[in-house]
């Protein structure tokens, strides 16, 4: 058997699952390679580690404590998502914003703009001429450079 | 049967004049028949309009069709900025395509309730204020009645109306002003009453996409919604002393519009939130210790001032004198 293969099958042989040709064989080789003895070596100074350590028991509730754990953290992990979303569209938002109304002066974003005089002035227009112009809105256009004046 | 024939004749001679006198209407029925005619004609014409402002005649020339049904339909042909513009009255909604502006303007029908009221309340204070003759007359080859509308116990005539005898539809209208000049006409020309226009015509059709469509809605408050919030400016003494009255209130931006008449002279009383910018040829005026705003071109007056944290805006051809009795009242 070559090294590769011998060290392959190494911890199998220490823990004796190996069939017998095969164990046989691997016992032949490490009586005649001190790297594979060596290794074998390794590999019982680790078990006899592991042998000195105590053994936890796990207990009752353990399985349902880990889930609940599990879920908490995917939660919490989806709020954070959703949380850094709207951040994200918050932002996205106001650098829109203040791309499109930065040119414009500030009366323009008030929400209750004053109606200028010439709004007042055509509501008069069209009583003024209640008994000619009826259902003549172009005539109160044509005669509308008087508002335009008083703007 | 001679002592027949005489009684029969003096019968004859007395029903004919009796139907004479019987068809012979009054100055104010006939006015009174041509206010109810509006929109239940159906005919189509060529108008002619024309208003003078600030010296100058704006004058606009269009092809109507209108139905009996209060459809009217109004396609401009002069002048040439308003040329393809298109006004479409079905009877619920007015409305105003402008192409060259790709906006149509949507606001409420001539014909619908509200401005019905307003057109009926103006012939009764007509016919309260104003003294009302007339005339026979020929207009476009056919039959009319020339009614002409004056100040009580005064020559200077305000409106003329020709009205047709057979339709009872106005087909020409002028007014003039206190001093006899002439400040607006409409006449029809081409008129045809024979031809009945397609119902098509009167349909608004959606415009393109890129069409801007303005809504000008009008909410008018009833006087007894407005009696709830107030009731001094209905009856303000100085304008009803005068003969004027308020024939509808409505929102507009900013306010209340009170709408004052005295059938043919009309005020504009705003009760807003705020003033607007007053124009540059505005003059401060100080009466009883209130400062108002005060302007005037062509005859029409403007007037605004604030008072007990309420801003007031008046428009129309109103006396200074009157403004300042209105102020005191209310103080």
């Amino acid at each position: 058997m070559r090294c590769n293969e011998v060290k392959r099958l190494l911890s199998a042989y220490f823990d004796g699952e190996l069939p017998i040709d095969k164990s046989i064989k691997v016992k032949e080789h490490l009586k005649s390679c001190r790297s594979c003895a060596i290794e074998l070596e390794n590999i019982e100074k680790i078990h006899r580690l592991m042998g000195a350590f105590p053994i936890l028991e796990v207990g009752p509730y353990f399985e349902s404590q880990i889930i609940d754990r599990i879920e908490k953290e995917s939660k919490r992990r989806k709020f954070s998502f959703g949380l850094k979303l709207a951040i994200g569209f918050a932002i996205c938002g106001l650098m829109l914003f203040l791309m499109i109304f930065r040119d414009l002066p500030s009366e323009d974003i008030n929400l209750k703009p004053t109606p200028v005089l010439n709004t007042y002035i055509q509501e008069y227009m069209e009583t003024y001429s209640g008994h000619i112009g009826r259902n003549n809105p172009g005539l109160i256009v044509s005669v509308s450079s008087l508002g335009e004046s008083s703007r | 049967m001679k002592k027949f024939l005489i009684p029969l004749s003096l019968l004859i001679l007395l029903s004919t004049v009796f139907s004479i006198f019987a068809n012979e209407r009054s100055p104010i029925e006939i006015l009174s028949n041509a206010w109810d005619a509006e929109g239940k004609i159906s005919f189509v014409a060529t108008e002619t309009s024309g208003m003078y402002m600030k010296g100058r005649l704006n004058l606009t020339v269009s092809k109507v069709f209108a139905l009996a049904t209060g459809k009217f339909r109004r396609e401009y042909l002069f002048p040439s900025f308003l040329a393809g513009d298109l006004l479409i009255d079905d009877g619920r909604n007015s409305y105003y395509y402008q192409p060259t502006k790709n906006l149509v303007t949507v606001g409420p029908s001539l014909y619908d309730p509200p401005h019905r009221d307003i057109h009926s309340k103006l012939l009764e204070l007509i016919v309260k204020n104003y003294d009302i003759t007339s005339q026979p007359d020929k207009f476009l080859g056919r039959d009319v009645t020339k009614v002409y509308i004056s100040p009580k116990n005064s020559r200077n005539v305000l409106l003329v109306f020709w009205v047709d005898n057979q339709t009872n539809l106005i087909l020409k209208r002028e007014r003039y002003s206190p001093d006899g000049k002439l400040q607006e006409y409409s006449f029809y020309t081409d008129i045809d009453f024979n031809s009945v226009p397609n119902e098509r015509l009167f349909i608004w059709i959606k415009p393109r996409k890129d069409f801007r469509i303005v809504e000008r809605r009008e909410r008018f408050i009833s006087l007894e919604e407005n009696r709830k919030r107030d009731t001094i400016l209905v009856n303000l003494s100085p304008l009803q002393e005068r003969g004027y009255e308020c024939i509808s209130i409505k929102e507009v931006p900013g306010g209340i519009a009170y709408h004052f008449s005295d059938g043919i002279n009309n005020i504009m009383f705003f009760d807003l939130y705020d003033l607007p910018p007053m124009p540059p040829s505005v003059r401060k005026i100080t009466t009883d210790g209130i400062r108002y705003s005060y302007w005037q071109f062509d005859g029409m007056s403007g007037f605004a001032w604030t008072y007990n944290r309420k801003n007031f805006l008046i428009i129309g051809v109103i006396e200074r004198d009157i403004i300042e009795k209105i102020i005191k009242r209310l103080k």
